[in-house]
């Protein structure tokens, strides 16, 4: 009897135990659910304010960074290719552009991540990146529009309007001004857009940004169609006779002009092309042309309304 | 003895005639922007149809895709198909390994490693590229033979001597591509081969290489029999061996290093090509090669024609079509092959 009575009041005082040990985790009250709560929202609202301004903002291209730094921000860390660009600051290297090193990219602990999905070992980053809930944006520029859009959500995360005015609205006035000008003869005339390296010659299609340029001038692509190919046949190009050629270097220009002259000047069926034979064969600047220019787009519509007016000298080194 | 001539003869007149149709094929079918008919006109005008005046805009096109686009072009493929077979035949032979070919053992990585650093120091220098290109060719050829000299000369080590090498030169390439990333435009075309980005001047310059090449075949063809029967045997049957074998190396590196500067690193063709035409003439030299001067032409010529016109306007690389109709067809022959051994 004695025995069954000490189990009983052992059971209880387990179970009273348990009952506190519980409780002591449950808001006593209902003015410290609504504390709780408050705070709760106050540090939600706080943690969304921060995350509106990244701090830590690593570019894996020169021209992303320069998209960033043009929307106020600083980086923490870019590839090799943009480490002189102006206003880089202390942003420490991580990695070649072709090959940007994942490890340096942790090393920076990143609010933000923006990146290239035109080159592979960007995807895979993007995807390790992802992985790990680190913020990545996938940065596609192919026209103005993209530009725009671009810098205005990162200006609208830097909180600096003022530079969206400067380097969009500006920017895209200048265009206009230029369009207005534009030479009418050169409407419905062709064209071919050469992307030369040391190696090889490729025909750019319509998906490449610099094609805008060209296309708001009223010139044809004769490159332009759906295909996923992009390697043209000299017999197409020589069927379809543009009437310019636009070489857009890649690598360094006096290779890649070295390597394009020879293909144009010492080939005899290049020189049966009508560009070639009026000296209408022209190497864009890398800067403008093989870089997105970004703030200096306008400058790169001015270059070609130049080139079309015949203010621009030809490779023959000739005034046209 | 009167039967196998007879077949070898048979086999000649049907891949002449197979090579002939094939090369008249690639330089006169018409396509979107150029039709049959002015092609044919512009081929029995001859190139003197480029300096007349008086035709049409579309009769001049032909005649400018026929004798400065395709000509060129069918040339490269005809030189460059039996550079590579011959290259392939040579090895196979000196080396007394059927699993040999430039592309295996290197040969063609270190020309395409080599074009890629003349493009780099030298841009726009076509002879750079077809000297660099042999140099390429031969100090992997030499470095494979003086790897299987050092650790014993069998099948199984030239082979891993090969692949090292070639692995090697891949690895320089890569890197040369990672350090200068805007070297090359399309690395896909660039490793797979092809005719697309051929120029005039860089089939002119190749023609030196090719020539030693094809020289040293007919100096060394009678000797080269003699490797068959064995090292020992055939030195002494009076062959120096060891003089020999290097020169047969040196001209498979002259005929590939040529190859690799016109056509980019085609693969394939030095390691099928000379296969079947042993499988159906036997092993002697001057049989198969005359074979392979026939068949790798015709082969190459197929693949290019196929690569720029089933897409058209646009080209595949002719290395893909290669691979896409080569590999299929060389197993399907190994099957037969085994096929008709077993019963």
């Amino acid at each position: 009897m004695k025995c069954a009575l000490r189990n009983e009041l052992l059971s209880a005082s387990v179970a009273l135990a348990a009952v506190l040990i519980v409780s002591a985790g449950l808001p006593a009250s209902a003015s410290d659910v609504q504390t709780e709560a408050s705070a709760a929202e106050e540090e939600e609202v706080q943690t969304e304010e921060e995350s509106k301004e990244p701090q830590s903002v690593a570019a894996l291209s020169k021209s992303i960074g320069d998209l960033w730094l043009l929307s106020g921000g600083k980086l923490s860390g870019i590839t090799d290719d943009g480490l002189k660009m102006d206003g880089i600051g202390d942003a420490v290297s991580i990695g070649s552009l072709a090959k940007p090193s994942e490890e340096s990219i942790l090393a920076l602990d990143p609010d933000l991540v923006l990146l290239t999905g035109d080159i592979p070992s960007h995807k895979a980053v993007a995807e390790d990146l992802k992985n790990k809930d680190i913020p990545v944006e996938v940065i596609d520029i192919e026209k103005f529009a993209d530009y725009d859009a671009y810098i205005r959500e990162f200006t609208r995360l830097t909180g600096r309007d003022d530079l969206y005015e400067k380097n969009v609205t500006e920017v895209k006035s200048a265009i206009d001004d230029i369009l207005k000008e534009k030479p009418e003869d050169a409407k419905g005339k062709t064209y071919l857009e050469l992307r030369v390296s040391a190696t090889k010659n490729k025909a750019l299609k319509d998906d490449y940004f610099a094609s805008e340029i060209f296309s708001d001038f009223g010139l044809i692509n004769i490159a332009s169609d759906d295909s996923s190919l992009d390697n043209l046949s000299v017999e197409a190009i020589l069927a379809e006779d543009p009437d310019y050629i636009f070489v857009i270097p890649q690598g360094k220009e006096d290779e890649a002009k070295a390597a394009y002259e020879q293909a144009f000047t010492s080939d005899p069926a290049w020189q049966n092309l009508s560009a070639v034979q009026n000296g209408r064969v022209y190497t864009m600047p890398k800067d403008l042309f093989q870089y997105k220019p970004d703030a200096r787009w306008a400058e790169a519509y001015a270059y070609v309304a130049d080139l079309l007016s015949g203010n621009m000298e030809t490779e023959a080194g000739t005034e046209s | 003895m009167k039967k196998d001539s007879k077949k070898f003869r048979y086999i000649c007149i049907t891949g002449i005639l197979l090579l002939l149709g094939i090369f008249f094929l690639s330089l006169l079918v018409p396509n979107r922007d150029v039709s049959a008919g002015n092609l044919f006109k512009a081929f029995l005008s001859g190139p003197g149809s480029l300096k007349k005046e008086d035709i049409t805009k579309a009769a001049r096109l032909a005649a400018v895709i026929l004798w400065q686009v395709r000509l060129p072009r069918a040339s490269a493929a005809v030189l460059c198909g039996l550079g590579l077979s011959l290259s392939g035949l040579l090895l196979q032979i000196s080396l007394n390994n059927s699993l040999l070919a430039p592309s295996i053992i290197g040969i063609n990585s270190g020309a395409g490693t080599c074009v890629l650093i003349s493009a780099l120091l030298f841009p726009g220098m076509t002879l750079a590229r077809s000297v660099l290109s042999f140099t390429g060719a031969f100090a992997a050829a030499m470095i494979v033979c003086f790897i299987a000299s050092r650790a014993g000369i069998s099948k199984t080590t030239l082979i891993l001597a090969g692949v090292a090498v070639s692995y090697l030169f891949t690895a320089v390439t890569d890197m040369i591509i990672t350090w200068h990333p805007d070297s090359v435009t399309d690395k896909a075309g660039f490793s797979l081969g092809g005719f697309s980005s051929l120029s005039s001047t860089s089939l002119i310059f190749s023609l030196p290489l090719f020539a030693a090449g094809l020289i040293l075949v007919l100096i060394l063809g009678p000797g080269i029999d003699l490797f068959l029967l064995g090292d020992e045997t055939a030195q002494g049957l009076g062959l120096p061996v060891a003089r020999w074998r290097f020169l047969c190396i040196l001209s498979a590196a002259l005929l590939s290093g040529a190859s690799v500067s016109l056509c980019g690193l085609l693969g394939f063709v030095g390691l099928i090509i000379p296969n079947l035409v042993r499988m159906v003439s036997g092993s002697r030299f001057r049989v198969n090669a005359i074979l392979c001067f026939i068949y790798g032409p015709a082969f190459l010529l197929l693949c290019d024609l196929a690569a720029r016109q089933m897409f058209y306007p646009y080209e595949l690389p002719a290395g893909l079509i290669l691979s896409v109709i080569g590999v299929p067809f060389f197993i399907g022959v190994l099957l037969k092959r085994k096929k008709r051994l077993a019963l």
